[in-house]
């Protein structure tokens, strides 16, 4: 509502600002930010709703939820990335042991198709293409992940109402 | 009647800087840093949360500025504003008396 009219007068502060000492200026940009931060925390804060209004449900689409709608599907979503992140993790536990290992013994890189390692007094086996499928397996977990984080990222966007901007108006139309 | 917000004290220097005259945004970010000898600065958020929550509350208007080419429009006190805003300096007042007779008292 007030967006344009708002920015003409950090304009007009601004350039009051830089007019100044480089201290001033630092203390006007910190008491803008500190300012916009705690409006926007005191807006949130008055758009709450009433405790005894704020009950959670579960089940719905993902498509404009009603205040305090939790949607099923992001649960699941939630379970699947919580699965991933654990399997990502003994991924990356397994390739550390491996690196290890490898460092230990100090002999040339794992040459294609060679399937045995002499690891001291054990020999230790490996499938042949194991360094192969693990790296597609991982570009795919982590091209699945950048595209989890752009969702959550685009559904908080949306949650924000950030899509109805362009809709905005500063002053109301005189008729 | 709906219940009347509290007077914070950047709330209550806006309503003093808009009761002498009406003004815009900045005008009044000046104005409230001049009466109060620099000690409180607004920003720009703060200024415009506590605009908005007035003009919610009726507290204040709009007002067209007719002398500026730009037509830039200012803020004025409504009627109903300027009686919240002499009831709230006649309670301070009141405070005021107060402190003072129970200082007198205690000094006495």
């Amino acid at each position: 509502m007030f967006a344009s009219e708002m920015l003409d007068v950090f304009r007009q502060a601004q350039a009051d600002a830089a007019n100044r000492s480089i201290s001033w200026c630092m203390v006007f940009y910190m008491r803008e930010i500190a300012g916009l931060f705690g409006g926007a925390a005191r807006e949130r804060l008055r758009n709450l709703p009433a405790s005894g209004d704020c009950k959670l449900k579960f089940g719905g689409s993902m498509n404009q939820q009603p205040r305090c709608h939790f949607p099923r599907f992001a649960i699941l979503m939630m379970t699947i990335i919580f699965v991933l992140v654990l399997e990502i993790i003994a991924k990356g536990e397994g390739l550390s042991h491996y690196l290890i290992r490898l460092s230990a013994v100090g002999g040339p890189p794992l040459a294609a198709g060679q399937e045995r390692w002499n690891l001291g007094n054990s020999i230790q086996h490996w499938p042949s293409h194991y360094g192969l499928i693990s790296g597609v397996a991982m570009g795919f977990l982590i091209a699945w992940a950048v595209g989890v984080a752009a969702w959550v990222f685009a559904y908080l966007l949306r949650r924000t109402g950030a899509q109805h901007f362009d809709q905005t108006q500063s002053w109301p139309v005189n008729h | 009647m709906q219940a009347t917000p509290a007077i914070t004290e950047p709330v209550l220097f806006i309503l003093l800087s808009l009761a002498q005259q009406p003004r815009h945004g900045y005008s009044i970010l000046k104005d409230v840093e001049k009466m109060s000898d620099g000690r409180v600065r607004l920003s720009t958020g703060t200024l415009y949360g506590a605009l908005r929550r007035l003009l919610e509350e009726e507290w204040i208007e709009r007002h067209q500025e007719d002398n500026t080419s730009r037509g830039r429009q200012g803020y004025k006190l409504t009627s109903h504003g300027r009686r919240v805003l002499r009831q709230e300096v006649a309670r301070m007042q009141q405070l005021t008396r107060l402190a003072t007779l129970r200082f007198a008292r205690r000094e006495a």
